[in-house]
């Protein structure tokens, strides 16, 4: 232990513990109290995706992009030509060489094609001779023929979803969309959930869902808004009225507007005074109320 | 990043921590391993935030904080290290945040009354709770930045050059700090064993 310590005295090796999980030096809480924190962040943790924020100075400057762009570009040529000189025997050149001489619509594959037209600004010099190297793999040459994976995915999830789903399924598939970053097609299956069957539970639920998708990923606060006032509406006493009243003031302060917010707080510390996140709202209430 | 505890007691508190078969059904997303791992790390978190930070006010909201980064980074957790070092690392940096967005509220924080040493306290090891009281209501007397590099050294067993790497300030600053908090810390005990 004391290898660690860069140097010490005998009351600071008394003073000092190594951290665990025993008493102190927090207070004691119940065990309920320690349930209730817990399935608070699981809830928090599980609405909340994620979140990437928006933060500008955190994105990589334009000419370091660019920059990057043109270097793998550059790779890519390199390692083109480097592989079409190794792997391809003098034997077979003759045969290769018709091949080349292929219209290159009837050798680029669409994918291909769409995969090749962002590396396009890289450098002309590159892009040309890329396209006759994306067929060369269908006549069995070793080379690294696999498919884009990011277009897989795209085309699958969506035809997944048969027109008569029921909203649970739907749901379902709205919260892969969310667990996966794809905000908006998780709002829209929302939305299709409360467009089919407004006053059932599972309209409820996505009501809520797409308030706090909307207020954390979409940049909608005043859609957020109009989501949880309506959840309300409906059913004041529902099993999220404690995440709809909260998420009202969440919405009001996004809007800007601390009079609306502080009203909405008080709502909810009123009718949920024993919630894990009343703390937090007192103390933001206060704030709003100091001078 | 490299590990941030490079050695301490966890090797021989929790020797197969990264094993827990919870840890892996946790980023899986069942539920139930992830409540259980996190009901199980709760006292821990509560005990380090409760260190970090001065007076009790906050320690559940920002320990709920640490549970959140905990369940959103369990995806990046890898095995290579104890689990509850990662997890100490998660919690440590999910405090800072935490106290860098309240920076404003710290005056008033300051104005609330000292507590007692004698705290109630149904189930605790009488002991050894008290004593882990008074250790903080000496570290509250503390500045901020002294209290973050006794803690992170003593209390997580961080190395200065880890520290360096964890608060992101100079070898020397680190060194500095340590050494005028050890300072303060003493004079502040002696003072109260005197008194008492």
């Amino acid at each position: 232990m004391s290898s660690v310590r860069e140097e010490g005295d005998a009351l600071l090796e008394d003073l000092f513990e190594p951290l665990d999980g025993e008493a102190g030096p927090a207070r004691r809480i119940s065990r309920q109290r320690s349930a209730a924190l817990v399935m608070a962040a699981l809830e928090a943790g599980n609405r909340e995706a994620p979140a990437r924020p928006r933060v500008p100075g955190k994105r990589p400057p334009v000419w370091l992009v660019v920059g990057a762009v043109l270097l793998t570009g550059a790779a890519a040529a390199a390692v083109w030509a480097l592989a079409r000189s190794e792997s391809v025997p003098e034997s077979q050149m003759a045969q290769s060489q018709p091949e080349a001489s292929l219209p290159e619509s009837a050798a680029v594959a669409p994918a291909q094609a769409a995969r090749a037209e962002p590396q396009a600004p890289a450098s002309a010099a590159v892009s040309t001779p890329r396209v006759p190297v994306m067929a060369t793999p269908l006549e069995g040459l070793p080379r690294d023929s696999t498919p884009p994976t990011a277009r897989k995915q795209r085309s699958e999830t969506p035809t997944r979803i048969p027109p008569t789903a029921a909203p649970e399924d739907l749901l379902r598939e709205a919260n892969a969309f969310r667990a996966g970053g794809r905000w908006k097609d998780a709002e829209a299956l929302y939305l299709r959930v409360i467009r089919e069957q407004p006053s059932s539970l599972a309209a409820y639920v996505a009501r809520v869902a797409s308030g706090s998708l909307r207020l954390e990923h979409l940049g909608n606060a005043r859609g957020a808004l109009r989501q949880f006032q309506e959840a309300l509406r409906l059913q004041p006493q529902g099993v999220l009225a404690q995440e709809v009243r909260h998420g009202i003031a969440e919405a009001w302060r996004a809007l800007g507007d601390k009079a609306a917010e502080a009203r909405a707080l008080e709502d909810f510390l009123t009718h949920h005074s024993d919630s894990p996140l009343g703390t937090s709202a007192r103390a933001r209430l206060r704030e709003l109320s100091s001078p | 990043m490299s590990e941030m505890r490079s050695s301490g007691s966890y090797a021989t508190v929790a020797p197969r921590e990264a094993e827990d078969p919870r840890i892996q059904a946790a980023i899986q997303g069942r539920r139930d391993a992830t409540e259980s791992l996190l009901m199980e790390l709760l006292p821990r978190v509560r005990n380090l935030v409760r260190y970090l930070v001065r007076g009790d006010a906050d320690v559940d909201d920002i320990a709920q904080e640490g549970l959140i980064a905990l369940m959103r980074g369990l995806p990046t957790y890898r095995s290579e290290g104890h689990f509850h070092a990662w997890a100490d690392r998660v919690v440590v940096r999910a405090t800072f945040a935490w106290l860098k967005r309240a920076r404003g509220r710290e005056a008033r924080h300051s104005d609330e009354p000292m507590e007692l040493v004698a705290v109630p306290s149904e189930d605790a090891q009488p002991d050894e709770y008290v004593h882990r009281r008074h250790l903080v209501t000496l570290l509250d007397k503390l500045s901020t930045e002294q209290r973050h590099a006794l803690v992170l050294h003593h209390v997580l067993e961080l190395s200065v050059p880890e520290i360096c790497t964890e608060l992101g300030i100079p070898f020397e600053t680190v060194r500095s700090r340590l050494r005028l908090g050890r300072t303060a810390l003493r004079a502040l005990a002696s003072a109260g064993e005197g008194e008492g």
